[in-house]
């Protein structure tokens, strides 16, 4: 007898045993026991959607069970689900953006709030005070002597900030805001023009002027704008906008 | 209704269908789980599993195939591994030394069971999965080609050889 035909002789008894041993072990199901399996599937189903979310969305709209027939249906669904979706989103989002609008600052006439144009206790004092109105002509005389002189140079520029450090001036990340810029600018223009014998009112008159003389606020003209995000741009824009503002100031 | 469209309905959550797939399918597993691991209750639990892992992978069953050998394939994946991990308990010996007021016949014939079990569990891949799906599964041999996506003959050579190493575990074992 071939080998193979051996082999086929010893599987004989080895299967009978195998089949009677099926037969021995041949049981039905327990009561009840497709209504467990219903139910844990079920209960299981459900939680794991809950948990999934609309992960399932895409795979049941690419599913190839469904007939090619409901796959517009399908997708109309979808698309109406997320047109939902999208509805519930904007509705939390608008109360934001409908909020009432907000007077640019720098805005002339009788747009600003009350509590700064109506300030007639210090505009009086002050024209009974030449001394104070002298010194700040003084400031602006002296202007030109520092703008004729020629620019320094870049070191030299940022040793000048190093030692007289604005109390706006401040080191900044690589992501800089630029509508920040633009009321910072004008803020340390103030400082800038400060001279020694300077008043606070300078001070407060560059910085308006930094905002531009017709009360127009143009962040993204401002030199920041152009200069980049380093934090040597920041500090020559600094001086810069100090002696515009001067001038407008003039 | 066909595999497809039952899988399509399970998909999308019809209770219906579901219980359906169950009522048609779970004797059949159950019967195979049980000659695997030769207990009911733990058995049962590997059908439960097995429906719970099938249905979440429903969406991804594409309808080549038949869905009842598609499950039976899963539940005697699992049944097998469930035997592996609970090898190091002897249950069946346990429930022999425990029932004293059993004929002796009864004990020798699940002492046999015992070692059909455990030499059909000792058999290497692919013969193990082609005996059980065989003979505790009882499909015939085209729907194991069909269930495992081997090609006929060489379902039928696996069978012989698994047979036949079978053969020689059993004999070892009684010969011990």
């Amino acid at each position: 007898m071939s080998r193979h035909g051996r082999e086929r002789v010893d599987a004989l008894d080895v299967e009978r045993e195998l089949v009677e041993y099926a037969a021995r072990t041949s049981t039905d199901a327990p009561t009840g026991f497709a209504d467990r399996l219903v139910a844990a599937v079920m209960a299981t189903e459900t939680s794991a959607r809950r948990r999934r979310g609309l992960a399932w969305l895409p795979r049941w709209l690419t599913s190839p069970l469904a007939p090619v027939g409901t796959i517009g249906l399908r997708f109309g669904a979808a698309i109406a689900l997320l047109l939902a979706s999208a509805l519930v989103a904007a509705a939390a989002v608008l109360p934001l953006a409908h909020r009432p609008p907000v007077d640019p600052p720098s805005t002339p006439g009788g747009s600003l709030p009350a509590f700064l144009t109506a300030s007639p206790t210090p505009v009086a004092p002050r024209l009974d005070r030449p001394a104070a109105t002298a010194s700040v002509h003084e400031t602006i005389d002296e202007r030109p002597s520092a703008s004729i002189s020629p620019r320094p140079t870049h070191a030299g520029r940022r040793h000048v900030t190093d030692e007289t450090p604005s109390p706006t001036s401040h080191p900044r990340g690589s992501s800089g805001d630029d509508e920040d810029d633009g009321h910072e600018d004008g803020g340390s223009g103030g400082s800038g023009n400060r001279g020694p014998g300077a008043s606070e009112d300078d001070g407060d008159h560059g910085g308006d002027d930094g905002d531009g003389p017709d009360g127009t606020n143009r962040p993204s003209a401002s030199p920041s704008d152009e200069e980049g995000s380093s934090g040597d741009g920041d500090e020559d824009h600094h001086d810069e906008s100090g002696d515009r503002s001067g001038q407008d100031g003039r | 209704m066909d595999d497809r469209a039952l899988a399509a309905a399970i998909v999308a959550g019809d209770a219906v269908a579901l219980r359906h797939l169950i009522d048609r399918e779970s004797g059949r597993l159950l019967r195979a789980c049980v000659r695997v691991v030769g207990d009911v209750d733990a058995a049962a639990d590997v059908v439960q599993e097995t429906f719970i892992g099938a249905v979440a992978a429903l969406p991804g069953y594409r309808g080549e195939g038949d869905l009842g050998h598609w499950l039976v394939r899963i539940a005697v994946r699992r049944a097998l591994r469930t035997r592996r991990l609970d090898r190091g308990e002897p249950l069946e010996r346990l429930d022999v030394a425990g029932s004293d007021d059993e004929p002796d016949n009864d004990i020798l014939e699940r002492e046999r069971d015992h070692r059909i079990r455990d030499a059909v569990a000792a058999l290497p891949e692919p013969y193990r999965e082609m005996i059980v799906l065989r003979y505790f599964a009882e499909l015939d041999p085209l729907a194991i080609a069909s269930a495992t996506g081997t090609p006929l003959e060489t379902v039928r050579t696996r069978l012989r050889r698994g047979l036949a190493r079978l053969r020689l575990e059993l004999r070892d074992e009684v010969a011990a």
